[in-house]
């Protein structure tokens, strides 16, 4: 091509260029005929326009590109150590990620190639590996499980469990302008923050919280990744060098996007946990936004844009975000630190209170009321007192006495009823707050009179003045004629000055509860609470309880024995409130709680269903108590009742039973924390209500904190709470410390009583735990002989199975299996399927297990404890006695966020499996695990049997001093052991061989 | 290999300029070393979701010498060209040596710290261009050069005009019609 020919062409083409697709072709057809080959050469240059991406990218990146993909492709196939590579699934923050199979374990895991320019300096690896094995063991059901990290041939790779799901990224790329709800986002962002809290509490920080670093799961669970791999990839003088550049090309590694760096991260400073919560603030504004709080064009300006803006408000993107979420994520992105959130639990904290708050909008909808403000006054003019000149004002922080009723017809049928009815009346106020009957009888034997002492006008006016109450109701019951008139009084606490009378009439004895009812409501009204709030929370108690009055009598006075805490006496007058009418769903709900207390869950169960079944014909308030129940007793779905808890106390913020029933579901799903906070705000509002002692005392041990529980336990038995439960715990704490004369006070206690026997147990217990297998047996045989005889098969089913562990743990077998079958018969529960089966299992007895495990899942499908604790270890234990470690791990998985009500069977029979496959490390994890928390269950023989199974971990690993010093532990422990336990033979000697 | 110091490398354009010719033998290696380091950390490939663009990156190279005032423009273009060209003899000897080991269908042992080690797809689009580069540049050497620095370089159109002391419109309009000749070159059918 002579130059001359080429700006010949050159013309023509530009030419062509200009003009239309029509113009165009008659123009081809005049140069064809002047010259073929021109229009062939100039015809096929315009064809360029039809490729606008040809040499579009310089060759670079092209290249680039080219063996990007050259590189994914050349591991698959290949085997990396025992991984073989399947494909590629893509990269993350750093490094690709491929698909492999564990083919040791015959796993699909995820694996990670690291560049080798974070890996060429040993100890920064190291230091790496060591954050992220930490933060890993951590277990934390947000944190993504690490399985291993390695390097064959200078190839060094993580290996994570397989997550199936998306990043977030991802997730945000495919919603509509990729941004998510608010309710959406906080679902995500309070499992962020929960792993960063844990992680944090362990002493580790991300450093690199993005988008890219969160896999959300189809079930969405997020999974936080690489945690501590910013460490790697950080320049080695961070610290040193505070100019920006020196984050970007200068020392040759190109950090990743600056996007969601914190401000002190971008100056290069030293860096702690408050960078993630600015990431995370970061983040959490661009799910809601749709885009990233910090943005710009280059590097350098969005590196400005942190140290310096601030970011666009929310509602520029998302008008309808709420307020909260705006203050909230405003706080987790101050430029100074010391401004910010201080720790990922205060931020967690505030989130998980708005996502409740939406959630609670969603359900109620939003327009049915707005919740009254804790402390708040929103409400009608406030009352005149009469003939008083001060303004009384009760407003829903003060409390109000009810006094008794007087009875002035003669009746029987109405003592006691009307004050319970009234109580019921007004307890489904949210605005109003009585004066929890156990503090009445409190106060009266304060001022030296019988607990039982009728509550005329008189007492319940000095009941105000010691309280400092600014009010209580005296109401009254006359005849007149053939009918009756009734009588609601509110009166001024201090003055006993009367605020407000409601006076209404019944025609017959039969119209008395609804009459109560229009009464209450009036008095509600005239006491402040808005007419919006009594139209949403008002039932008349004829259509919520039941219309036969000798019923409602009856589930009165039962309540009074309650109080008085004659609770089989109790039983008897609610079981004559449902024979009377069977619709009577609070009778059945007080049936199911009195039966739970004694030991008689199936029977619990089957009542809670029964006033769970009638819920439509209860107030809010109790309909929300009923649905918890429900769960709680009957499915055995903890998440639902919890969410059922969380909404009681929302709406009813001041009753003392709902932070008792969030504290029960917290403890098994191993919350410790919240179920602590729960349990102290319980006291707080009711200090003399005696169940709160136990339940917040047993939350303190579970979460391994015995001086504080037993702290709580004096303060109960000094006001008389003598509860059994209260002194079970005391004897686990007591065994528990090795304080044998403290475990002597507690059976000195129980001797005598009726449920004496319960005592039995607890020996058989602190026996099993100290290696007595003989002793353990025959206080289990007392235990559960006196337990049948009395009444409660569920409990001797409990205590039989109990042993029938106890027996596989200190490996008679024949005699387990026999407890087991023992303990079906006597019952098939909650409680005993699960433990024979395990037993069972254990013992190798599999073929009866597979029919136990098909009555478990069938009988409780929704059961969290069944499902994630329960059938997987059982599952797990078969996959042991077939040899098949790996498998047991597998069926393992579920178990570990629900840990805490598991009584240490997961982390053993995982331990058990990490020593068959020869993993020390992970094998020695588990079993501290469990030393770390013997609270969980305190008589478990499984805690001294973790410093037999970290001494054999210790074997594995080589790690002498350790081995030495478990083994020692264990010895000690067993000191008082049965000589000839083959266990305790056997780990002698392992540990001195030359004596064996 | 460590990157030049910028102010050794101005400096050399400096001396250079100055008459200096041992000055421009230092500064060649120096720039060479300096590309075929960018063009290994990029190969390599170790991030996806950089913000960064490899071209950018070749770019900020070349912008922290535009912006040093104390080199002229005769120097700067004249330095572009050289890198533009060392970068054209990198990428297309790297895509020859794909090709060749393509070819020669050796097993590649595989190794991440060094990507020339890979089995690889050829690049054919590169060594495609390189050739028929040559018979655009023996007819308009000038507009070769927009070529060279435009895909080897990564120079933007602007800065290409800057460079070679053109109008952004004359750089639009000779880069529209190579790219359409090459195109005609490398895609249209045989015949």
């Amino acid at each position: 091509m002579t130059p001359e020919r080429w700006q010949h062409i050159k013309a023509l083409y530009e030419e062509a260029a200009e003009l239309s697709a029509a113009a165009r072709s008659a123009w081809l057809v005049r140069l064809e005929a002047e010259d073929a080959a021109l229009r062939r050469e100039v015809e096929a240059m315009l064809a360029a326009d039809q490729d606008s991406r040809f040499l579009d990218e310089p060759a670079l990146a092209q290249t680039e590109r080219a063996a990007e993909t050259e590189r994914r492709a050349a591991l698959i196939g290949q085997r990396l150590g025992h991984y073989q590579v399947l494909s590629a699934i893509g990269a993350g923050g750093m490094g690709e990620i491929y698909l492999a199979r564990d083919l040791q374990l015959e796993r699909e895991v995820a694996l990670k190639v690291l560049p080798a320019e974070f890996t060429t300096d040993a100890e920064r690896v190291r230091r790496f590996a060591r954050e992220a094995h930490a933060v890993s063991a951590l277990n934390h059901p947000n944190i993504i499980t690490i399985h291993e990290i390695g390097a064959v041939e200078n190839i060094h790779y993580i290996v994570t469990e397989y997550v199936v799901g998306e990043t977030l990224r991802q997730r945000l790329m495919a919603a509509p302008q990729q941004r998510l709800t608010a309710a959406a986002a906080l679902e995500l962002a309070v499992q962020i923050a929960a792993a960063l809290v844990a992680a944090h509490e362990a002493g580790i920080t991300h450093r690199d919280i993005k988008p890219e670093n969160v896999m959300v799961r189809r079930d969405g669970i997020v999974k936080v990744l690489d945690f501590g791999l910013a460490k790697l990839t950080e320049p080695q003088a961070l610290e040193a060098t505070s100019n920006v550049a020196g984050l970007s090309t200068e020392s040759g590694i190109v950090m990743g996007t600056p996007r969601y760096m914190s401000p002190e991260q971008a100056r290069g400073e030293r860096v702690d946990a408050r960078t993630d919560i600015f990431s995370l603030g970061g983040l959490l504004y661009e799910m809601v936004a749709g885009c990233a709080p910090f943005v710009s064009a280059t590097t350098g300006e969005t590196i400005a844009a942190i140290l310096r803006d601030e970011p666009l408000p929310l509602a520029q993107y998302a008008t309808n975000s709420p307020g909260e979420l705006e203050r909230i994520i405003s706080q987790a992105l101050r430029k100074e630190r010391a401004d910010r959130y201080q720790t990922a639990a205060a931020l967690l904290a505030d989130l998980k209170e708005l996502k409740q708050q939406l959630e609670l909008q969603t359900r109620l909808g939003e327009a049915a009321f707005v919740v009254p403000p804790s402390g708040g006054a929103s409400r009608q003019p406030s009352l005149q007192p009469q003939g008083g000149t001060t303004n009384v004002v009760t407003t829903n922080k003060d409390l109000i006495v009810l006094a008794d009723f007087e009875n002035k017809t003669g009746e029987a049928v109405f003592d006691g009823t009307l004050k319970q009815g009234l109580a019921m009346q007004l307890r489904q106020s949210p605005f109003l707050s009585l004066f929890p009957e156990e503090r009445v009888r409190h106060t009266l034997r304060l001022m030296k009179l019988s607990p039982e002492e009728c509550v005329t006008a008189k007492i319940a006016q000095e009941i105000c003045l010691r309280h400092n109450l600014k009010a209580f109701i005296a109401g009254s019951i006359a005849p007149m004629g053939s009918h009756y008139v009734i009588t609601l009084e509110a009166l001024q606490g201090q003055t006993g000055w009367p605020l407000e009378t409601e006076q209404v009439e019944a025609k017959s004895k039969e119209q008395v509860l609804r009459a109560l009812s229009q009464a209450a409501a009036r008095l509600r009204a005239t006491l402040g609470e808005s007419l919006s709030s009594i139209q949403q929370f008002d039932k008349e108690l004829e259509e919520t309880t039941t219309e036969k009055l000798e019923a409602f009598q009856a589930y009165a006075l039962g309540y009074e024995q309650t109080l008085n805490g004659r609770l089989m006496d109790a039983i008897q007058l609610y079981r004559r409130a449902v024979e009377l009418d069977p619709d009577f769903s609070y009778a059945w709900s007080m049936l199911s709680i009195h039966h739970s207390v004694f030991g008689r869950p199936g029977l619990a169960a089957e009542y809670a269903e029964k006033a769970y079944l009638l819920k439509e014909r209860v107030s809010d308030y109790e309909q929300l108590q009923v649905t918890f129940r429900y769960h709680y007793n009957f499915t055995g779905d903890l998440h639902k009742a919890l969410d059922a808890a969380t909404l009681f106390k929302r709406i009813y913020p001041r009753t003392s039973t709902a932070p008792i029933d969030l504290l029960v579901a917290y403890d098994l799903l191993g919350r410790h924390e919240q179920a602590v906070a729960e349990g102290r705000e319980a006291i707080q509002l009711n200090p003399n209500f005696a169940p709160a002692y136990f339940y917040l005392g047993r939350s303190l041990v579970r979460a391994n904190r015995f001086a504080e529980a037993k702290d709580i336990f004096q303060q109960a038995l000094a006001q008389k709470f003598d509860l059994t439960n209260i002194h079970a715990a005391l004897y686990l704490i007591a065994c528990a410390e090795g304080d044998a004369a403290g475990m002597q006070q507690q059976l000195d206690w129980a001797q005598g009583r009726p449920d004496e026997f319960v005592a039995f147990d607890w020996q058989a217990g602190a026996a099993a735990c100290a290696g007595q297998g003989r002793k353990a047996q025959e206080f289990a045989r007392r235990a559960i002989d006196a337990a049948a005889r009395g009444n409660t098969q569920e409990l001797a089913a409990r205590f039989a199975t109990e042993q029938a562990l106890r027996g596989v743990l200190l490996e008679d077998y024949a005699q387990a299996e026999a407890d087991a079958l023992h303990g079906l018969q006597l019952a098939r529960g909650r409680a005993s399927l699960p433990r024979a089966a395990l037993a069972l299992a254990l013992c190798g007895a599999a073929q009866q297990v597979k029919p136990l495990i098909d009555e478990l899942s069938q009988r409780y499908p929704e059961d969290t404890v069944s499902n994630t604790i329960w059938l997987p270890t059982i599952r797990a234990a078969l996959a042991l006695q077939h040899g098949d470690a790996a498998q047991a791990l597998e069926q393992l998985q579920p178990t570990s966020s629900y840990e805490a009500a598991a009584e240490f069977w997961p982390q053993t029979l995982r331990g058990q499996a990490y020593l068959q496959l020869g993993r020390g490390t992970e094998a020695a994890a588990e079993f501290q695990k469990i030393l770390a928390q013997r609270g969980h269950a305190p008589l478990s023989p499984l805690y001294p049997l973790a410093h037999l199974g970290l001494a054999r971990a210790a074997t594995l690993t080589g790690a002498t001093a350790q081995r030495r010093q478990a083994y020692e532990a264990f010895f000690v422990l067993w000191q008082e052991a049965d000589a000839d336990l083959p266990l305790l033979l056997a780990a002698q000697r392992e540990f001195q061989p030359s004596l064996g | 290999m460590e990157a030049a110091p910028l102010h050794e490398v101005t400096q050399l354009l400096i001396a250079w300029r100055n008459g200096d010719r041992a000055a421009f033998d230092q500064l060649i290696p120096l720039v060479e070393s300096d590309l075929r380091r960018l063009a290994r950390v990029r190969l390599k490939g170790e991030r996806r979701d950089h913000t960064l663009q490899p071209a950018a990156l070749v770019n900020e190279t070349y912008l922290r010498l535009i912006n040093e005032k104390a080199v002229d423009w005769q120097d700067r273009a004249h330095f572009f060209a050289i890198a533009s060209d060392r970068m054209r003899d990198i990428l297309v000897d790297y895509a020859r040596r794909r090709a060749r080991a393509k070819r020669g269908g050796q097993t590649i042992r595989i190794s991440l710290t060094d990507a020339d080690h890979f089995a690889s797809e050829p690049l054919p689009e590169i060594i495609a261009v390189d050739e028929a580069l040559k018979t655009l540049t023996a007819a308009d050497a000038r507009q070769g050069r927009i070529v060279v620095l435009r895909y080897f370089g990564g120079l933007t159109e602007d800065e290409i005009a800057a460079v070679l002391n053109l109008s952004a419109r004359t750089v639009r309009r000779e880069w529209k019609s190579a790219r359409a000749w090459l195109y005609s070159q490398l895609r249209a059918p045989v015949g």
